[in-house]
């Protein structure tokens, strides 16, 4: 059994997971429009970490026999300035799923509900890595200054990017 | 180069698609709150196919140097009834698509743009498969008054569709 206050909380969770999921991908489509396909590539095995991430909660909410009611996704972002915007946007997303993800833990660690403390722990660790990985690649942007060869090079090595559907990443 | 029209509609059925893949996630949600793990893996399935029919436009528009716009996804219905309420409403919601999928049809016709044209053929077919599948579940539902040891047996039959790649 879930607690009606943390069934609420962990639905409010599936909806921002496929929030970000749509995110990612409208910024696959910007990419696609500047021909960017291997930063396209990136995104779009972001979008699909973020489908694993919103399905792994449907699931759990499923096995602890609460109800997932999906709710309405609002419209992502679609246009971006630059290919660092699209990292600045990403980071600020990412950093407001881990104060999602720090508040429900709160909620569970509140409510001494274990099972929904150690589910959430694998999400805790997640966002470390999630949001390290886009600061690394806004650090290599700031390197090549945004532009030319160095974007052209990064382009190809994130075109080898690849989802292995286990929510792991294959950073090839 | 796609006309603004039917860079327009092709938007407008990524949307439809995606909604699609969002209601067939729900039907699933709601299956599983009332055990049927099978018919719920049926929707499961069902929800990663639309995925791929939403994707698959997405990159053509892209390949036809044209741009993608996500739009906001409503709400999906979560309430039913029962298990035939979901079939029902699922074959109800590939009607609509189908319907939908014959007008972009129209306009790629009336456009005389063949590249659109031939891209939709699939989505045509595919349409065909949708509806029959679903109405064939729906029959043999109904033979089974949608209850008891019948029901049970369905459940354990839906339970092992896989999704396949490219469907």
């Amino acid at each position: 059994m879930l607690s009606p206050n943390l069934e609420k909380l962990l639905n409010d969770q599936i909806n921002h997971e496929f929030f970000s999921e749509y995110q990612y991908l409208a910024a696959t489509s910007y990419f696609e429009s500047i021909e960017l396909d291997g930063f396209a590539n990136f995104f779009y095995v972001q979008s699909q970490e973020e489908h694993f991430h919103a399905m792994k909660i449907f699931n759990f909410v499923n096995e602890k026999n609460g109800t997932v009611i999906l709710m309405p996704i609002k419209a992502p972002k679609n246009k971006f300035d630059s290919v660092m915007n699209v990292f600045q946007v990403s980071l600020e997303q990412e950093r407001f799923i881990t104060k999602c993800i720090n508040e429900l833990m709160d909620a569970a660690i509140k409510e001494n509900d274990h099972s929904v403390r150690t589910f959430l722990e694998w999400y805790v660790n997640e966002q470390v890595e999630e949001e390290n990985l886009i600061l690394n690649k806004i650090g290599k942007l700031e390197l090549i200054g945004g532009k030319g060869d160095g974007l052209l090079t990064l382009d190809r090595e994130f075109a080898n990017r690849r989802f292995d559907g286990a929510g792991h990443k294959v950073e090839v | 180069m796609l006309t603004k029209k039917l860079q327009d509609a092709l938007n407008e059925q990524i949307n439809k698609e995606f909604f699609a893949e969002y209601l067939y996630l729900s039907m699933s949600a709601y299956l599983e709150s009332i055990e049927m793990e099978g018919f719920a893996n049926y929707f499961n399935v069902q929800a990663q196919e639309e995925h791929f029919h939403a994707m698959k436009m997405f990159n053509f528009v892209h390949d036809k140097g044209g741009r993608v716009i996500l739009k906001a996804l409503k709400e999906p219905k979560s309430e039913y009834t029962s298990v035939v309420n979901v079939i029902e409403e699922s074959l109800e919601h590939e009607r609509f698509v189908t319907k939908c999928i014959n007008e972009l049809m129209d306009t790629a016709i009336k456009e005389n743009d063949h590249s659109v044209k031939s891209f939709l053929e699939w989505y045509v077919d595919e349409q065909v498969e949708e509806e029959a599948t679903i109405s064939k579940l729906l029959a043999k539902l109904k033979l089974i008054k949608g209850e008891g040891f019948g029901l049970l047996t369905l459940d354990t039959q839906l339970g092992t569709r896989k999704y396949q790649p490219g469907k």
